[in-house]
């Protein structure tokens, strides 16, 4: 538990690596060498081999907490920005902690954890409490708070700084959720669960109200809220198992608009000769909406070289709609073209989505080195919705399929090969646009994928894994889809030593759809290296990532205004992404022991979007005195879009706090 | 065509068979061997033991309803008297050391049934047969999180956290299971599901989930991924182009009739060399969906 505390005092921009580097060398420890990991245990993690040695004596409850106070230097560059970014704020923090009782004996309850990070206004923050006794229950409880701002005046807007109007949306709004699970273990063949999940947004923004010819940012206020709830049983024999569950959700939502004064919207010019405003508004959302859901899933293995699998999802979500405006000022209706003081409208409608999804799939183990994977698997979805007391009713259709077929080939016992081929195919059918020929249009798809691999498996030292996916599409939904692609994959890892780690990926996607799908070319390729070093006995720890990516997209577009006139859409994206640290300690002989980190991570773009995003830190704990460590942390942010004038910020920000265990 | 990850692709592979062949070795035959019982394997593996009493796998050891009461390392290991005699790590079934097809067969015998499990062969990492002991820890008494050791494998997703607009992976308030089922996929997208069978965005995203009186196709069809980058975008609001207008555009531009795409253009009093009009987003307030609106005005 210490490296998850570790990841919250160190902060935010370490914690992937951090969480690698608290693990010690938990990637070394590959479970397929035993030796290496009673060797790794040995050489990069004595704490923890000492704890489990000391198990006998260890004490029924332990706990940890880390306690802080956080400053910001004052932010240089757009603070709504910074907000929108990070975040964080200044002042006394619960930054984490961690409790655990194992009770000696056999009560009813064998052992319970209690977990919890960011507490204090932070803009992610969570808690865990598990509590079980394995012969006869398991309970989970997880709640989660996040708060979401999002305010950039040049958002999607390069323009903004010569003038040009500013984004209109923004948000200031936290979710709560909630998730409660029960498993009762009476027996070890039926096993009934239940859940309850609760999801909850709220808080306040900016939106716009729109109104014929004008349009006016107002305040807007969101309230949505789900309560899930599901219950099922597990039956589980040695070679069969299934599960059959059934829930429902209960959902509203209660956005609302308000404005109270004069404003004249987007529009700059008098229309007709008369300037369009708005007075007074409220624009009320009453959504209900309730879903059943039914699941069921077998896996069954009737012989020792076959398992079969199936499973069966249905959903009926639905929603009644009450939504009801009220406007005063001066509008224009275009349609007839008269100017209107008020607006009353009420709307009532209603929406029904059943929804199918249903797999089914046998892995087949034909003898010592074959291996064949079938499968199929479809999700139908069917759209039916109308407003209430009008003529307007809309629906949405979308089946997809697709089924599968693969081969494994063990060449050795250290190589797989494989070789498969995958056919999608599905039909969707939606509302046309303004200018569509009819009120509908529908679209198919039917795309063959060869599929091919590798897998190399070298004692516990190397692995290697190959992917490559080659597809030809007769038919796509949208002229960005991907029709005609080549996509690859490559993963290596190489435990030197069981103190060092070193890895790596690479992933080609390359699209080239035909002219008759508007000749969309797209290319992305990602490549990554990675390495962890850890010798010692955690008196150094060294840990690097590099990735550098490119996104390079082509694709021609209409200009409404003049149906004519092709534009093209680029897109590209040249980046580099660097992650290091370095953490040093004294030798274990000394009596006091610091521990000191440097590091830092960095985003850099070119392209369409240049980005500098630089987070260094320097973090420094100390045990003060038994049972208690002061850590301390300094970061800086900085960030940098070089077209959006108003989308960057730096700032300092530290961090003190104690660590009692 | 770029022939260039061609022969990278051929160039690995022949150098993968080169080097397998060169190493492999014959798997040595083995004799009918008996069970034990734990306190046995204890007498040479007591650090393996003494963590796994506080490992929650310590049920099958303590509990006859599994049918292995103190049998629970020969659950997964096998019977293990010709071991205890020769003391040899080849006379001991060992899953982690065997190709995961196998070595899978001693977790999913117990575990098979896992709502997690449902959809297994349809996961990239069966179909790569990354093996279970590969993510979790067996023995140990520590509490892994498997999900986080994402990252070593996964090291360019997780690069894509570092880009400024992301979701919140490094504060600790997402994490990779949260969206993610790495033992399989019930729905075509590799996501996890909620309420049966929606894409698990929807978890936390509920105000988007609908059903909508009037949907916007492609948040059903394609899913979130047609616009959204998810796990992080150089871009706002995580999209995955630089401006709203080319997000919306690239689409919404099909006049092509014969290749049967959907998304047709906007009417031309869209005129885009007003700033208004360059933001669709600012009109089309509803763009994951609306109650009430055809155009998703409101």
């Amino acid at each position: 538990m210490r490296r998850h505390i570790s990841h919250f005092a160190v902060g935010a921009f370490f914690w992937p690596l951090l969480l690698v580097a608290g693990q010690g060398v938990q990637p070394a420890q590959s479970p397929r060498d035993p030796e290496a990991t009673s060797e790794a245990k040995t050489q990069a993690q004595p704490e923890q081999e000492t704890k489990s040695k000391g198990t006998p004596s260890e004490p029924a409850f332990r706990s940890e907490i880390e306690v802080g106070v956080r400053w910001i230097q004052a932010v240089n560059g757009h603070y709504d920005t910074y907000r929108s970014i990070v975040n964080l704020g200044e002042g006394p923090r619960l930054t984490a902690w961690d409790m655990r009782y194992d009770p000696p004996g056999l009560g009813f309850l064998k052992r319970a954890e209690f977990q919890g990070a960011g507490w204090g206004g932070d803009p992610a923050s969570w808690l865990r409490f598990r509590a079980e006794e394995p012969r006869s229950y398991r309970f989970t409880a997880d709640h989660r708070s996040t708060a979401y701002f999002n305010a950039m005046p040049s958002f999607a807007n390069p323009q903004l700084a010569r003038g040009i109007l500013a984004n209109q949306r923004s948000f200031d709004i936290a979710r709560r959720f909630t998730e409660l699970q029960l498993d009762l273990l009476p027996t070890s063949v039926i096993i009934p669960y239940v859940s309850f999940v609760r999801d909850h947004g709220f808080g306040r923004g900016v939106t716009g109200f729109v109104s014929d010819a004008n349009e006016y940012p107002v305040v807007n206020e969101l309230d949505d809220a789900a309560n899930l709830y599901r219950g099922g049983v597990r039956l589980e024999r040695r070679n069969f198992h299934m599960f059959f569950e059934q829930g429902g959700i209960q959902f509203r939502d209660n956005q609302r608009l308000f404005n109270n004064g004069r404003h004249t919207g987007n529009l700059a010019q008098p229309l007709f000769g008369r300037t369009l405003f708005l007075d007074d508004l409220l624009q009320a959302y009453r959504v209900r909406g309730s879903s059943i859901f039914t699941r069921g899933a077998l896996n069954a293995q009737p012989a020792s070289w076959v398992d079969l699998s199936g499973a069966f999802q249905f959903s009926q979500p639905r929603n009644d709609v009450d939504y009801r405006q009220t406007n005063t000022g001066l509008f224009i209706d275009l349609d007839s073209l008269l100017f209107l003081s008020a607006q009353n409208i009420r709307l009532l409608g209603a929406s029904k989505q059943p929804h199918m999804t249903a797999n089914l799939g046998a892995d087949l183990r034909l003898g010592a080195r074959l291996r064949w994977m079938q499968s199929w698997m479809t999700d139908r979805l069917h759209n039916a919705t109308a407003l209430r007391d009008t003529p307007v009713v809309d629906r949405l259709h979308w089946n997809y399929s697709q089924q599968q077929s693969e081969l494994l080939i063990d060449l050795t016992r250290f190589l797989t090969l494989r070789g498969g081929y995958r056919y999608v195919w599905g039909d969707g059918l939606g509302r046309s646009g303004l200018l569509g020929r009819t009120p509908f249009e529908s679209g198919e798809l039917r795309r063959h994928v060869a599929l091919a691999g590798a897998a190399l498996r070298l004692a516990s030292s190397v692995s290697l894994n190959w992917d490559a996916e080659i597809a030809r599409s007769d038919r796509v939904l949208y002229r960005t889809s991907l029709t005609d692609y080549e996509r690859f994959r490559l993963r290596a890892r190489y435990q030197a030593r069981p103190s060092l780690l070193v890895y790596g990926a690479w992933h080609y996607l390359d699209n080239q759809n035909p002219p008759r799908f508007n000749a969309f070319e797209f290319r992305n390729q990602q490549t990554a290296v990675g390495i962890q070093w850890l010798p010692g006995a955690k008196r150094l720890q060294l840990l690097g990532e590099y990735s550098r990516s490119t996104i390079r997209s082509n694709l021609e577009y209409l200009t409404p205004q003049m149906l004519s006139f092709r534009e093209r859409s680029f897109y590209r994206e040249n980046a580099h992404t660097v992650t290091a640290l370095v953490s040093v300690a004294p030798p274990s002989s000394w009596s006091w022991r610091p521990r000191l980190s440097l590091g830092g991570s960095a985003f850099l773009s070119s392209g369409s979007r240049p980005t500098e995003f630089y987070q260094p830190v320097v973090r420094l704990t100390a045990p003060v005195v038994k049972h208690v460590e002061l850590f301390s942390e300094y970061r800086w942010w900085g960030v940098a879009q070089t077209f959006y004038a108003y989308e960057g910020f730096r700032t300092h920000q530290g961090l003190v706090g104690l660590r009692i265990y | 065509m770029n022939l260039l990850p061609w022969r990278t692709a051929l160039l690995s592979v022949l150098c993968l068979a080169a080097l397998t062949v060169a190493t492999a070795k014959d798997k040595p035959k083995k004799t009918k061997a008996e069970y034990m019982g734990s306190v046995t394997c204890q007498g040479c593996h007591e650090e393996i033991s003494r963590a796994f009493e506080k490992n929650p796998h310590f049920i099958v050891e303590s509990h006859s309803k599994h049918g292995w009461k103190e049998r629970a390392c020969e659950s997964c290991h096998g019977p293990g008297s010709i071991h205890a005699e020769s003391a040899s790590p080849t006379d001991i079934d060992n899953p982690a050391k065997m190709p995961p097809r196998k070595g899978d067969q001693a977790c999913l015998s117990c575990h098979r049934n896992q709502v997690t499990q449902v959809g297994n062969i349809f996961g990239g990492h069966a179909r790569s047969e990354v093996a279970c002991t590969q993510c979790h820890s067996i023995h140990d008494s520590a509490r892994k999180k498997p999900a986080e050791d994402c990252g070593s494998c996964h090291v360019a997703t997780l690069a894509e956290f570092q880009k400024p607009y992301r979701h919140r992976f490094q504060e600790g308030g997402i994490r990779c299971v949260d969206c993610h089922n790495p033992h399989g996929r019930e729905i075509p997208t590799a996501l996890r599901v909620v309420s049966a069978n929606e894409p698990g965005c929807f978890r936390c995203h509920g105000d988007k989930r609908g059903p909508f009186t009037f949907e916007h196709a492609p948040m059903r069809m394609e899913g979130c991924r047609a616009c959204h980058e998810p796990h992080g975008s150089a871009n706002p609001r995580m999209l995955t182009r630089q401006e709203v207008r080319l997000q919306c555009l690239e689409c919404h531009s099909n006049l092509s009739v014969a290749a049967g795409t959907l998304g047709g253009p906007p009417p031309a009093f869209h005129d885009l060399r007003s700033s208004r009009i360059q933001n669709c987003t600012i009109c089309h307030v509803k763009i994951h969906g609306s109650h009430v609106n055809r155009s998703l005005l409101r």
